[in-house]
């Protein structure tokens, strides 16, 4: 079903609860409903809820409005026969493989530039990042509902863009190497708490926030600051890391779902895992390293077990962490690149040689599903007019960290860092040439 | 089965993921959510969940907390962690006597 009807036909089924379930429930009950991806069965569950709350004594009212019994049962079944053909309607009308959640456009003849896209693991709150230049760089806050998408705000932005989990926090990196700290739990008015310097003068190239949102690890050309955050008004440099060597062109950094490794990726190919369990006192204790090649996005699986990563050249590598000292590959999965095709489905670029002149580098997105069954790859496909393709990959985790299955969903858009929500299964897109848009879509429920 | 939990017939696998979700601290409905698809796989949907929190709110097993703004809270209760460790004991009960006859199959 699609999300939107769905939306709409579960907050219609709240208001046919019982008067006192509603009096009590109601408003929370929207407010899951603001935050949960509504489907057919979120409306069938409704629907059974509202049935049951009817018969509970406890809720049933003490006389029926309508008194005769007669004209009770007809109304009671011609709502019935419109839920269920609602329902058949939406189930069998929308099966798009690939459903679009939610466009949005804004800033139209804005600044050409990158786009990078961050959700909250709620996935109530966005965050994206245009212009990727000094004094036109921008972050924009959007709600994320059953409606699409809302902006909320925009404020000053720089290179990279991260949003802590509990959605209160936002950190933007400046050009000189200091990182910005933003209030946003009012996220309609956002408000700088702080500007963080380490020292150093290299840009920040990345940055994450713990899972508790308490560390903040900015990456720069040569080392990583650990920032205490907890009082987020008053940050404090925790650690300056010093494990790449050389120079760093890219960097992805994740923390382990316990906040206790932190995982670091450099140009160089190299990731280091730290034991980050007090981060004042960090301590390196393993590495990867892949030869001409290097990471381009890094993902721990939900038990934090497994460290999965993809490579610049579209090779997908997961790593077993019973030792994080002695990282053990348990699956790889090369040639991603070749196999995602062009916009418009083409194996070929049109007019264009094969290896493609003046195409844009992939873009990598990657990701476990909430129970860490599933891991998807989304690849960012570009050719020189800047239109591009998603391709979403996803396979099935054994226990082991093999990788099995595989299915693979699509859809054309315009070039921009693509984003993979929590859930594991929504893809968030943007462009920033011609026109500045945002996009959501949903895999096929393999990807769950 | 048997025990405080017979009442709740069909409705008695959603009370144990909620009930164990309350265990390590207090949560609102959405929160409560995304932890039980967290640890044990399962997406449960609104109208199970308040369902659920409405039949464990009526029996004391757990209690709601002040609202913050729309989201409120659920703490569970001394009687419903006695609830849960007793739903738990025969949990473990049924996996040893299946593990054990899978065995011996």
């Amino acid at each position: 079903m699609r999300s939107l009807l769905a939306a709409r036909l579960s907050r219609a089924l709240v208001a046919c609860y019982p008067p006192r379930w509603k009096q009590r429930y109601r408003e929370e009950m929207l407010e899951v409903l603001d935050q949960h991806q509504a489907r057919s069965r979120t409306v069938l569950s409704l629907a059974g809820g509202a049935l049951t709350a009817h018969l509970d004594p406890g809720y049933r009212m003490g006389r029926p409005v309508i008194k005769n019994k007669a004209v009770r049962a007809l109304l009671i079944a011609a709502a019935g026969c419109m839920a269920v053909i609602a329902l058949v309607y939406g189930v069998f009308t929308y099966t798009d493989v690939n459903q679009l959640i939610g466009d949005l456009v804004w800033h139209p003849g804005h600044a050409e530039g990158d786009v990078a896209l961050v959700l909250t693991p709620d996935q109530h709150l966005l965050a994206t990042l245009e212009g990727g230049e000094p004094d036109t760089a921008v972050v924009t806050l959007m709600s994320v509902g059953p409606a699409g998408l809302r902006q909320l705000s925009s404020f000053e932005g720089g290179i990279t863009v991260a949003i802590a989990p509990d959605g209160h926090l936002v950190a933007t990196s400046g050009y000189g190497g200091e990182a910005a700290l933003w209030n946003v739990a009012r996220p309609r008015h956002p408000a700088l708490l702080a500007i963080l310097r380490p020292g150093s003068s290299n840009a920040l190239w990345g940055e994450a926030f713990s899972p508790d949102s308490k560390v903040l690890a900015a990456a720069y050309g040569g080392t990583t600051a650990l920032w205490d955050v907890a009082r987020p008004a008053r940050p404090r440099l925790l650690t300056v890391l010093a494990a790449h060597v050389g120079p760093v062109t890219h960097a992805d950094i994740a923390f382990s779902p316990d906040g206790h490794l932190l995982a670091l990726a450099n140009g160089n190919g190299q990731v280091t895992i730290w034991d980050v369990t007090r981060p004042a006192r960090a301590a390196p204790v393993g590495t990867i390293t892949v030869r001409g090649d290097y990471f381009q996005a890094l993902a721990f699986s939900p038990h934090g077990d497994l460290l999965a990563g993809v490579t610049t050249a579209g090779t997908v590598l997961v790593y077993r962490l019973d030792d994080p000292g002695r990282p053990t590959v348990t699956a790889s999965r090369s040639g991603l690149a070749a196999q995602a095709l062009y916009p418009g489905g083409m194996r070929a670029p049109a007019g264009l040689a094969a290896n493609c002149p003046g195409c844009g580098a992939p873009s990598y997105a990657l990701g476990f599903a909430p129970g860490g069954r599933a891991l998807t790859v989304v690849l960012d496909k570009i050719l020189p007019d800047n239109s591009s393709r998603d391709t979403a990959f996803t396979w099935q985790v054994t226990a082991s960290g093999s990788l099995t299955g595989s299915t693979s969903a699509a859809r054309d858009t315009w070039d921009g860092q693509p984003a993979l929500a929590p859930d594991g299964r929504t893809v968030v897109d943007g462009s920033a040439f011609g026109r500045t848009a945002v996009g959501l879509w949903e895999l096929p429920a393999a990807a769950g | 089965m048997h025990g405080k939990f017979d009442d709740l017939g069909r409705f008695a696998d959603p009370s144990v993921l909620i009930l164990t979700s309350l265990s390590d601290g207090p949560k609102h409905g959405y929160a409560i959510m995304t932890d039980v698809a967290a640890f044990s796989d399962v997406r449960m949907e609104p109208g199970t969940l308040y369902g659920a929190l409405s039949r464990l709110e009526k029996r004391g097993w757990i209690r709601p907390l002040d609202t913050d703004e729309r989201r409120r809270p659920y703490q569970i209760t001394a009687a419903g962690q006695s609830v849960l460790a007793e739903q738990l004991k025969t949990m473990r009960q049924v996996v040893r006597t299946a593990a054990g006859r899978i065995a011996t199959a």
